[in-house]
């Protein structure tokens, strides 16, 4: 049964990543995508690993899909993309050179000999027990070290796309000292020149 | 249920993690202040930061040496400590570059947050080089390069705007290919953990093909990745143009730190390989730092901007560190951070110089900001500035008595040395090579030195230093002293580097 289900899931990734790469249309291939992310929790939930089919679930299909499709929103989604590609036999050849090469690289250690993993999760716990403890225990510190990623992100979003961008000191040269108000009287005058 | 996990707090050796608390709490701070209190003026800033980075240089001082922390994920040795040196010491000069003459000159300047990114990008460099954990080298990465993209996008300028694009994009690249390698090491020892990984390469041993091919893929995706973010062939495409968009004082910056924390993992990384003698990845970067160095070195020669001369230079003489970093000797290893330490003043001067002669327009040519042009002449008009310039740049070509003469000097001997102690004649091969490119390099760090002294200024226009300050003289002034007093200092710093470099077995 376990056999027949990651045939099942397996052919049903490839043929949906397939998609994703082949198709000409943004949408399909973002829809694609998002259903083979799916079908990849499946796997997990199938190895028992519960807290990453449900972190696939959430964070690829939930949180990096949506904010694919809000983004493709600002385009003319429903146009075919030209692709520019350059000689067909240059692409296929290094294409698939790599990505033989690459097949190769990850699948030795499994064809090599059996990996035993170095911290076996604790007696009776359950998948999102393991992880938890292993999570506020040992990796503590990396876990704290991504929160600060995240203010950095953010701080980052915010100084990016604020309105003090607008204007650059280090190009026009500043006889007075700008401060908002200023910066708000330009933007007024922006407006009513648009009108 | 499950049984409560209780952990001592002594088993957790808190101190480990000092110095990168530091950073991130003054980081907070100078947040918190901004919440609470709008338009201090950024002197205040300046001030508060340079303080944080002096404590927290005390804080790496007082370190104890080979010591592991927190469920031995932090690792404090030698190379650690050393490099957190270099990362800090170079801050402490960068961060007072933004003290130019007139305020509200710069619009990064104008950004408390600004300073607050800074200190999170040192404390990310720091957690980077103080473990052998990928995780966490990992996210200290990111959260160092996140912060790094903003740093170069706030100069806001079109040329900013795109270097911080492209550096993202190449980032996010390198962190594919770090996260593949990654993999690759997991799925093959089922640790992420380096020291459990040459542990068990060590043991299970790497003599039949299918038990290489992984370890070998491995090491050459992590060098992909390693490769970008210090500007290797042929993945150093995007350093000119970076360099060129961002600020003067931050490409100075970023030809030093991020490339010296890559460094490090580098270190902890092949050090397993080549403890464990396999040569192939030992040729791979030898053959990558050779090829590196050359065709960067004749790229400097045509350009036409002295940012992108200094770019490509700056390329060069990381092929030139990575050569030492494929032998794995204890010299070859300390002169590579005694070469950066070294490299540390004359670059970031160099690119000092041309920060305080940055004008808001563009006066000189079309593109870019310092054409060799605008400099011709200079001996007539800012005599001081000339011999300060030309100081740097024989300094750079590796003239002695000036200081990355000494890192050369004995970056080649511990080529030499190898070769003696091998017997292989290969490596004095490898140290012509080296020599050769820093007899090439020579020609275009002169032909500045020609325009400077020897050609008729351009009439109408002339060469006005707008953001000199008495902050920026002093901090050239330091950084002159340190280039060219290095001969009385070199003899400690490198006893100092080897001390710290061999007690922890590198």
């Amino acid at each position: 049964m376990t056999t027949f289900a990651f045939y099942f899931f397996a052919t049903l990734i490839t043929l949906l990543f397939l998609v994703t790469v082949l198709s000409r249309n943004v949408l399909y291939a973002m829809t694609a995508l998002a259903a083979g992310m799916v079908l990849i929790s499946g796997l997990f939930f199938m190895l028992d690993a519960a807290f990453l089919g449900a972190v696939q679930l959430v964070v690829y299909v939930g949180a990096v899909m949506a904010l694919y499709s809000f983004a493709m929103m600002f385009f003319d989604a429903n146009k075919d993309i030209k692709e520019r590609n350059g000689s067909a036999v240059t692409v296929f050849l290094l294409g698939g050179a790599i990505a033989v090469m690459l097949v190769v690289i990850f699948t030795a250690p499994l064809i090599g000999q059996g990996v035993a993993s170095l911290y076996p999760p604790a007696e009776g716990a359950t998948n999102p027990q393991a992880v938890g403890l292993v999570l506020f225990t040992k990796y503590l510190v990396p876990f704290e070290v991504a929160a600060v990623m995240l203010l950095v992100a953010m701080i980052s979003g915010i100084i990016l796309a604020g309105k003090k961008m607008d204007f650059s000191l280090s190009v026009v040269e500043a006889t007075k000292s700008i401060d908002s108000k200023t910066i708000d009287n330009m933007d007024n005058t922006e407006k009513k020149g648009d009108k | 249920m499950l049984e409560p996990i209780s952990v001592s707090l002594e088993s957790l050796n808190l101190i480990t993690l000092s110095p990168m608390l530091i950073a991130i709490g003054g980081a907070l701070l100078i947040l918190l202040i901004d919440l609470f209190k709008d338009n201090l003026d950024k002197t205040m800033y300046v001030m508060l930061t340079m303080l944080i980075l002096f404590i927290d240089i005390g804080a790496t001082f007082s370190l104890n040496i080979n010591e592991r922390g927190f469920f031995d994920l932090m690792l404090v040795d030698g190379i650690s400590v050393v490099s957190q040196l270099i990362i800090l010491v170079t801050s402490l000069l960068f961060i007072p570059l933004a003290l130019t003459a007139s305020n509200n000159r710069f619009h990064e300047y104008s950004y408390p947050e600004y300073f607050a990114l800074f200190l999170f990008m040192v404390a990310g460099l720091q957690f980077m080089v103080s473990t052998d954990n990928l995780i966490l080298i990992f996210v200290g990465l990111e959260t160092a390069s996140l912060s790094l993209y903003t740093l170069i996008a706030m100069h806001n300028t079109k040329g900013s705007h795109e270097a911080a694009i492209k550096y993202f994009t190449m980032g996010a690249m390198a962190a594919g290919f770090f996260l593949m390698g990654s993999v690759v090491v997991y799925a093959t020892t089922g640790s992420v953990e380096l020291y459990e990984v040459a542990k068990i390469l060590q043991s299970q041993g790497v003599d039949g093909l299918s038990s290489i091919i992984a370890p070998l893929g491995g090491a050459v995706l992590m060098l992909v990745a390693i490769g970008f973010k210090v500007s290797l062939f042929p993945f150093h495409m995007w350093t000119p143009d970076v360099y060129e968009g961002s600020s003067a004082p931050m490409a100075g910056y970023m030809s030093i730190v991020p490339k010296i924390a890559m460094i490090v993992v580098a270190m902890r990384f092949f050090g397993i390989y080549i403890n464990l003698n396999i040569e192939a990845v030992s040729y791979l970067i030898i053959i990558v730092s050779v090829i590196t160095m050359t065709l960067s070195n004749m790229m400097a020669l045509v350009q036409k901007d002295v940012k992108r001369m200094l770019a490509y230079s700056s390329i060069s003489h990381a092929g030139f560190v990575m050569a030492a970093l494929a032998l794995g000797t204890t010299k070859a290893n300390s002169s590579i951070f005694l070469y950066y330490g070294l490299f540390m003043f004359t670059n970031l001067g160099a690119f000092a110089m041309l920060w305080i002669s940055r004008h808001k327009a563009k006066r000189f040519h079309g593109r870019y900001d310092h054409p060799y042009e605008k400099f011709s002449g200079m001996i007539s008009a800012h005599p001081i500035a000339a011999v300060i310039m030309a100081i740097f740049m024989l300094s750079l070509s590796g003239i002695p008595p000036f200081s990355v003469f000494w890192g050369k000097l004995y970056l080649i001997s511990s080529v030499v040395d190898f070769s003696a102690a091998t017997g292989e004649s290969k490596y004095i091969v490898l140290a012509i090579i080296m020599v050769l490119n820093s007899a090439v390099a020579a020609y275009y760090y002169l032909k500045l030195i020609v325009y400077m002294f020897l050609k008729p200024p351009v009439n109408e226009l002339n060469l006005v230093y707008t953001n000199k300050s008495l902050a920026l003289a002093t901090v050239i002034g330091f950084l002159v002293m340190a280039t060219i007093l290095s001969i009385f200092y070199v003899q400690p710093l490198m006893e100092f580097v080897t001390y710290l470099v061999s007690s922890s077995g590198y």
